[in-house]
């Protein structure tokens, strides 16, 4: 009978070489009567075993190996909730100590720690060192009295019995009681190669090189039952079971620790969140909430009731609220933020009667986790947010949520290469890529063309290993925005570290443990199209005009189902539109051409790996033009797929349907759904995949659709996308396009002010919104504010000035002080302008190049020769602003060279587009203006010509690259397969100008050019800068 | 060259005398050659906005050609390197050749055009080596190095002999072909200038102000209106000489006693330089066949002419005459400084023979090869036999362990025996028997060794010291595979 009591797993970063669930299973089958995850300094692992104890019914007990600086080492465990706490905030405290990624103990650290846990110290046990342990043992004894051990690990050294004798003798000493351990570092023996390359890649070192860092065997892991017998005597193995019995804590006591501040003096949280929600109710219906609304409300608020939630949607009410008061744009999103509950709290503008949802797939009695809401807030006002949750709860009881970063094939590869002692070279080569691995298996015949013999003993072992530390967790990282908030001290709940940034801590749990244990968690994330969106608001709101007749425009208050928008969004005008504005994307609209709100929350998540991969596309799309029959396999799978005409498309219909017709219960589906997120980095869905295929055999539905599901599922993989997440985000998808179709001004200044973000380049911005009849007028020293403005025209319409931000080198101090300056008296030359602005030589160039001195110092030649003299002048003095000889005769820019120092400074042109001056060239080479490609017949070879806008290489696409041209006519997609992109990659990643020949594909409204051959004509700008955008 | 060194060049040449800026660069390999070069004629002023001269222009300067010749096709990583190997070409043409990083070397040829004829011939001569040694190249030939360069790396193959007809020759070259800074590069362009020629109608001191006076410190040495002193390359020294027999020499007694007096030269050479060499090679000559090299390492740098000619005697001693010599060339390898430490660390080994222990051991190498001397050195490894190496280098100080040396848990380790067989040897019938009835007796362990399958020779082995009836110690091992037992080592 033994309990282990000292085990680590891989989230003892490079030292333990089994997942903590490994760790849990293996104890179970080896019959142990109980595992301790005792990992180095951090707690990160415990959650992931405690899940699959639960399952085994392995008791687990929670505890930490820890190593003081000077060399003393110990183990502490977790005997209640008190303890466990005190532990917590040991971890805590020397991870704070250092740096992160580290800890740093000192003996007074321990002087008033760990109260309660039990400690099971591991001498030196050398001869030489007697005199030290026996110090050491005497000092611990002093402040562990009675719950103190000596860990004896026999280990196969040689030395056994001697040490044995040693530490019995050191235990008689000092009156310590001695107990079995095994410092495991892997659940099964099998894991000791791994265990070797993980020490080599934590010294950085060559395999051959590390020598007795090395383990010298692999008797580091679970043994069974009978060797262990044979290795200790029987007393030391029973004290084991005697420990574990006095370690009763579990994780589940740490349940619904909620704040409690959020409920004001006098009601409960359950009675508060109704009077909150009926207030609410009231401001969205003010002309009485609808019988089947107010049973909606009933319904939920009974459900969230009886599960205890209501402090997290107060929570969340309460983060929102306070956005609200700063005016900083949000939006939730995510399965309850769909809730009528939501709609009334203002979490979200999206009025659940506008879906077909039902609260309970959202929040479920069985799932036993709390709801998902992520509310999404203006990306450059985010901070603020978080300031405002760590000013109301402290930062000792609110902190960001981990990620656990996890060894991806390629990081794999490299560090597993390096141990193994191949050049970095070789292993890049085959890391760089990466077609050997298609998510779940190594193939070898990719291995060979990529260079490397798979025969090769030396290729079999870097696979071998490979495949084996894929998923291990790396590091600690900090996620987006997931806080969690605890009741008391959070260090008693989870231990705290440091991020990477300053000033930044980190808990050591992620989202899915965090969700496991039931804590409370809000997502606070930063959205830039929220930013754009708040900002057009703004816009339009300041300027008045007949859409803020009826009162200020927001989000609530955009008119919903506008049939002119739609028209737009049919016809892919979308440039800048939130989500809708991809490649994918504007291909896919003609198609699906979107009528409604829920039309759009179909287009937000079709266009996914997800989907695609699963070949869902186009049976819907078929389906929808009547091409096809909707038809389903049985009414249990109509009442899943009935709004999505029978294809599944959302990520909770795959659940639902593994539910309905492969009998998953509510558990098995939601383990299902993270192994969707997870399979990519480290497999893991085969059992779900025989699960679901038999499960749908045995309930009578044809092979053919079991696989068809399966197949979307892998497709889903980390790219998923939740009809809940998809119904938040058609809200801003159909808010952009009605400003864009209706205040296309101020929706460009606004996107234009939120850079970086979305899709286009600035340029392209500005391009579009001209071309939707917008006049915009060019950045002016005496005129532009630092955000694009509005200015009215003479026919009361607004034309879009271009603030000074676009301004390159231009620094937003000096352009501060510029408009300080001007608010004070125009400028009355260059002198003037330095002087009082106190601009130095850097800022005024800058101004110059971007054109923008033309009122006082005539064309930019002049106006760099002008700014370019003026010396910076100490304050001091009192100047003489130096006065030079006149400005010598500077030939005018050419209208070329204008728009080459446009591109080069502000990003973009209001003049002509640079192909337009280069269209004699390009026609006398036959080249096509991309609006004319329309006229060509499907089918024929054409030559094309633009500037790179944009590269795209989607992961769902197969190798292909999307590549934008744009010439003064319009755009033209390239399809440019791998084939074609292998041979002539140069041109393909080089151009700025790109000559393109190849043959036209013309499917409806869709036309793309597949292309054949590449030419990189970009000497033909001459020194034109053209920033495109790649995206990955 | 950078912008920044011409500039301190310049400033140098100008203000503080030559001999002094000599003294700054003592330690250099290359020695700056200041070049005095006054101004000419005056030039003759091309706008009312021309650069005017500077004032303190007095003497003439004397006539110049200078050649430049650009590599395009140099990488950057092993352009310094490069550059020195093309300029040993070059030095046939002229004694002063200059590297202009990053690319390109300057030729001072006006006093070798005599030589070579017409500047036609040297120019053809010039072209021949480039094309020889298969470098894409542009050259341009003019009165000041920066115009040559200019000319050069703008690709117009010109050759202007007259100074007067340098503002014309540089008015159409872009600006980018001076290799200023882009930022200097940029407020030129974002003024309309992109020729030279534009930026030499702009007025002289408004330029100063904007460019730095740097920029028009080049323009002015380009246009021969300023001296620009430039360093000169000098090659780096290696021995290498030669003699010839009046009679073929077949036997090698008679090459080693020829071999003496350029033995001597050689550590002359190397004593007056307080330098040593770690490589010679001696070329024979033959009438027939190709040369015979003779090629010897030694073990530390040295410049004694005994351990030089013992080295080579022993080398030429082995060495077969494939046929009769006519001549023969010694070569010395590159000259490395001579350290002031000797050897006395082994001194003890000296005894009463002659050589000191890098000599013993050059000796041995000689004789019996290289690979016949050797040392051992400790590996931490856990497998035993993988925990040693033979290594080429002689620790020849009092033998320290090498190594990580294993931390104090491992200090009550199991004994390792000193003498470990060179492969582990299974035990026989006989000995297994002693084994099962305890006439071998295990007397430590089981020590688990299993380690080292990266390399494909992975162990996984319980090791136990047993004592044999009368009294030898065996390290003696059981395959966790195979459960064959086998002996390891002998304890002492």
């Amino acid at each position: 009978m033994y309990a282990e009591l000292h085990a680590l797993t891989n989230f003892s970063f490079l030292r333990g070489a089994s997942q903590p669930e490994e760790m849990v299973l293996q104890a179970a089958a080896l019959d142990y009567r109980a595992l301790a995850i005792t990992d180095e300094c951090s707690l990160a692992g415990v959650v992931r075993a405690h899940v699959a104890a639960k399952q085994c019914g392995l008791p687990l007990i929670i505890g930490a190996e820890f190593i003081c600086v000077d060399g003393l080492k110990f183990v502490a465990l977790a005997t209640d909730r008190a303890s466990y706490g005190a532990l917590c905030r040991l971890v805590s405290q020397a991870r704070r100590a250092t740096v992160k990624g580290k800890y740093r103990l000192e003996r007074h650290d321990l002087d008033d720690a760990l109260v309660g846990c039990l400690v099971i110290w591991l001498p030196r046990a050398g001869r030489a060192a007697l005199p030290q342990d026996e110090h050491d043992g005497r000092w611990l004894r002093e402040r562990f009295a009675r719950r103190l051990w000596i860990g004896v690990e026999l280990l196969t050294g040689g030395i056994d019995a001697r040490r044995l004798a040693l530490l019995e003798t050191l235990g008689r000493t000092l009156d310590v009681p001695r107990v079995a351990a095994g410092d495991v570092h892997m659940h099964r023996r099998s894991r000791r190669a791994l265990q070797d390359v993980l020490t080599a890649i934590r010294l950085n070192t060559p395999l051959s090189r590390v020598g007795y860092a090395l383990f010298p065997n692999g008797e580091r892991c679970l043994r069974p039952m009978q060797r262990l017998q044979e290795l200790y005597p029987a007393p030391l193995l029973a004290q084991t079971l005697a420990i574990a019995e006095r370690c009763a804590f579990t994780l589940d006591e740490l349940r619904y620790e909620y704040p409690e501040e959020i409920v004001p003096a006098g009601e409960t949280p359950t009675s508060h969140l109704r009077a909150l929600t009926e207030a609410g109710s009231v401001k969205r219906w003010p002309a009485g909430v609808p019988d089947g609304v107010r049973k909606g409300i009933e319904h939920e608020l009974r459900l969230i009731a009886e599960l205890k939630f209501e402090p997290f949607f107060l929570t969340v009410h309460d983060v929102v609220q306070y956005a609200r008061s700063q005016k900083i744009l949000c939006q939730g999103r995510g399965s309850a933020a769909n809730s009528v509950v939501c709609y009334c709290l203002e979490i979200t503008e999206v009025d659940p009667s506008r879906m077909a949802m039902l609260f309970e797939r959202f929040i479920s009695k069985e799932r036993n986790e709390p709801p998902d809401i992520d509310v999404d807030f203006e990306h450059e006002r985010r901070e603020e947010v978080i300031q405002y949750i760590y000013r109301k709860y402290g930062r000792e009881r609110a902190a960001l949520a981990a990620t656990v970063i996890s060894y991806r094939p390629r990081s794999a590869l490299r560090d597993v290469g390096k141990a193994l002692g191949l050049s970095l070279v070789e292993v890049d080569k085959l890391a760089s890529s990466m077609q050997w691995w298609d998510g779940q298996r190594i193939d070898p015949d990719r291995i060979r063309a990529s260079g490397f013999d798979p025969a090769d003993p030396r290729t079999q072992r870097l696979m071998a290993l490979t495949s084996e530390i894929l998923g291990f967790p790396r590091h600690l990282s900090q996620h987006v925005g997931g806080f969690v908030i605890a009741r008391g001290r959070l260090d008693e709940l989870v231990p705290i570290e440091n991020a990477t940034m300053a000033e930044r801590t980190v808990i050591q749990w992620d989202k899915d443990d965090l969700d496991v244990l039931g804590l409370l968690k809000v997502d606070v994330l930063g959205l830039g199209m929220l930013s754009a969106i708040r900002r057009a608001f703004d816009l339009v709101n300041e300027f008045g005009g007949p859409n803020t007749a009826a009162g200020a425009l927001t989000l609530a208050s955009v008119p919903s189902e506008d049939p002119a928008v739609y028209d737009m969004i049919c016809r892919a005008d979308t440039v800048g539109v939130f989500q809708i504005e991809s490649r994918a994307q504007m291909a896919m609209l003609p198609r699906l051409r979107p009528r409604n709100y829920y039309d759009l929350v179909i287009e937000v998540a079709i266009v996914r790996p997800g989907p695609i991969q699963g070949e869902m596309v186009h049976p819907y799309l078929r389906r929808r033009s009547g091409e096809e029959p909707v038809t389903y396999p049985s009414s249990q799978v109509e009442a899943v797929l009935k709004r999505t005409l029978g294809v599944p498309i959302f990520q909770e219909q795959v659940m639902q349907l593994a539910i309905v017709a492969a009998d998953f219960t509510a558990g098995e589906a939601d383990g299902l759904r993270r192994a969707m997120a997870a399979w990519k980095r480290k497999g893991g869905l085969e059992p779900f995949q025989k699960q679901l295929i038999d499960g749908m055999a045995k309930n009578g539905y044809p092979a053919s659709f079991a696989h068809q599901i399966f197949n979307q599922i892998l497709g889903f993989g980390e790219y998923g996308f939740p009809e809940s997440h998809a119904a938040s985000f058609a809200l801003l998808v159909y808010s952009s396009s009605w400003l864009k179709h209706h205040e296309p001004a101020a929706f460009c200044a606004a996107l234009v002010n939120s850079q970086p973000m979305g899709f286009y380049a600035p340029a392209q911005l500005v391009r579009d919104a001209r071309a939707h009849g917008v006049e915009v007028r060019p950045v002016a020293v005496g005129i532009s504010q630092w955000d694009c403005t509005l200015e009215r025209r003479e026919d009361g319409r607004p034309a879009l000035r271009l603030g000074l931000r676009l301004v390159k080198h231009l620094s937003q101090e000096g352009g501060l002080r510029l408009l300080a300056a001007r608010a004070k008296g125009a400028f009355v030359n260059i002198a003037d302008l330095a002087e009082r602005a106190s601009l130095d030589r850097r800022d005024l160039e800058a101004l110059a190049a971007a054109d923008a001195l033309t009122s006082m110092a005539g064309h930019r030649h002049r106006a760099v020769w002008q700014v370019s003299g003026v010396e910076r002048v100490l304050p001091l003095l009192p100047v003489e602003t130096v006065v030079e000889e006149g400005v010598p005769m500077l030939r005018a820019p050419r209208e070329g060279q204008d728009i080459v120092a446009d591109y080069g400074s502000i990003g973009l042109s209001l003049r002509r587009h640079p192909v337009a001056l280069l269209r004699d060239s390009l026609a006398k080479r036959g080249v096509v203006p991309n609006q004319d490609l329309w006229d060509q017949p499907n089918g024929r070879l054409v030559l094309a010509a633009g500037l790179v806008i944009t590269r795209q290489r989607p992961g769902s696409a197969g190798g292909v690259t999307f590549v934008t041209l744009e010439d003064e006519t319009g755009y033209v997609n390239l399809i440019v397969w791998e084939r074609v992109a292998t041979a002539q990659r140069a041109a393909l990643l080089e151009s700025r100008l790109l000559l393109v020949r190849g043959k036209l594909q013309r499917e409806g409204d869709v036309l793309h050019v597949v292309a054949q051959k590449l030419v990189n004509l970009s000497d033909m700008l001459g020194e034109l800068v053209v920033a495109s955008r790649n995206f990955h | 060259m950078s912008a920044q060194k011409r500039r301190m060049g310049g400033v140098a040449a100008r203000s503080v005398t030559a001999d002094l800026f000599a003294e700054m660069l003592p330690a250099m390999a290359s020695q700056p050659v200041p070049v005095p070069v006054p101004v000419s004629a005056p030039v003759p002023a091309a706008a009312p906005h021309a650069v005017p001269s500077p004032r303190e222009r007095t003497r003439p300067l004397p006539k110049q050609l200078w050649c430049a010749v650009v590599f395009p096709d140099l990488g950057d990583s092993e352009a310094a390197v490069t550059l020195q190997r093309l300029s040993l070409h070059a030095l046939q043409f002229t004694s002063l050749v200059s590297i202009e990083m990053p690319n390109s070397l300057l030729l001072e040829i006006k006093g070798s055009v005599k030589l070579f004829g017409s500047l036609e011939l040297l120019h053809a001569g010039l072209a021949a080596v480039w094309e020889r040694l298969a470098w894409r190249v542009q050259r341009a030939t003019a009165p000041t190095t920066l115009a040559a360069l200019w000319l050069a790396r703008a690709g117009i193959p010109s050759c202007i002999e007259d100074p007067r007809s340098l503002a014309g020759a540089l008015a159409e070259l872009p600006i980018a072909c001076t290799a200023w800074e882009p930022e200097r590069l940029q407020t030129l362009r974002s003024m309309g200038i992109t020729r030279l020629g534009e930026l030499l109608r702009l007025p002289r001191a408004g330029v100063a102000r904007r460019l730095s006076p740097a920029a028009v410190l080049d323009l002015d040495i380009a246009l021969a209106r300023q001296t620009a002193p430039r360093r000169a390359f000098v090659p780096r020294e290696r021995f290498r000489r030669r003699c010839d027999f009046e009679t073929e020499i077949e036997t090698v007694a008679y090459l080693q006693k020829a071999l003496e007096p350029l033995i001597e030269h050689c550590a002359q050479f190397l004593r007056e330089r307080q330098a040593g060499v770690q490589a010679l090679e001696l070329k024979l000559r033959h009438r027939v066949l190709s040369v015979t090299r003779v090629r010897v390492g030694l073990a530390s740098i040295t410049s004694d002419r005994r351990r030089l000619a013992d080295v080579l005697d022993e080398k030429l001693g082995r060495l077969e005459l494939p046929a009769p010599v006519r001549g023969m060339e010694l070569l010395s390898g590159s000259l490395q400084p001579l350290s002031g430490s000797s050897l006395d660390a082994f001194a003890g080994l000296r005894g009463g023979g002659r050589d000191t222990a890098p000599e013993l051991v050059e000796r041995l190498r000689a004789r019996l090869g290289e690979s016949a001397v050797y040392g051992i050195e400790c590996i931490p490894e856990h497998r035993p036999e993988a925990a040693w190496q033979r290594v080429h280098e002689l620790q020849l100080t009092p033998a320290a362990r090498t190594g990580s040396v294993r931390d104090w848990r491992l200090q009550d380790d199991m004994p390792r025996p000193v003498w470990l067989l060179a492969e582990p040897l299974l035990l026989s019938a006989a000995q297994l028997g002693q084994l099962a009835q305890g006439a071998l007796a295990l007397e430590g362990g089981p020590e688990r060794i299993e380690s080292g399958w990266w390399d494909g020779k992975g162990v996984a082995r319980d090791y136990y010291v047993a004592r044999q009836m009368h009294g030898a110690r065996w390290w003696i091992f059981q395959e966790r595979q195979t459960k064959r037992w086998y002996l390891h080592g002998v304890f002492a």
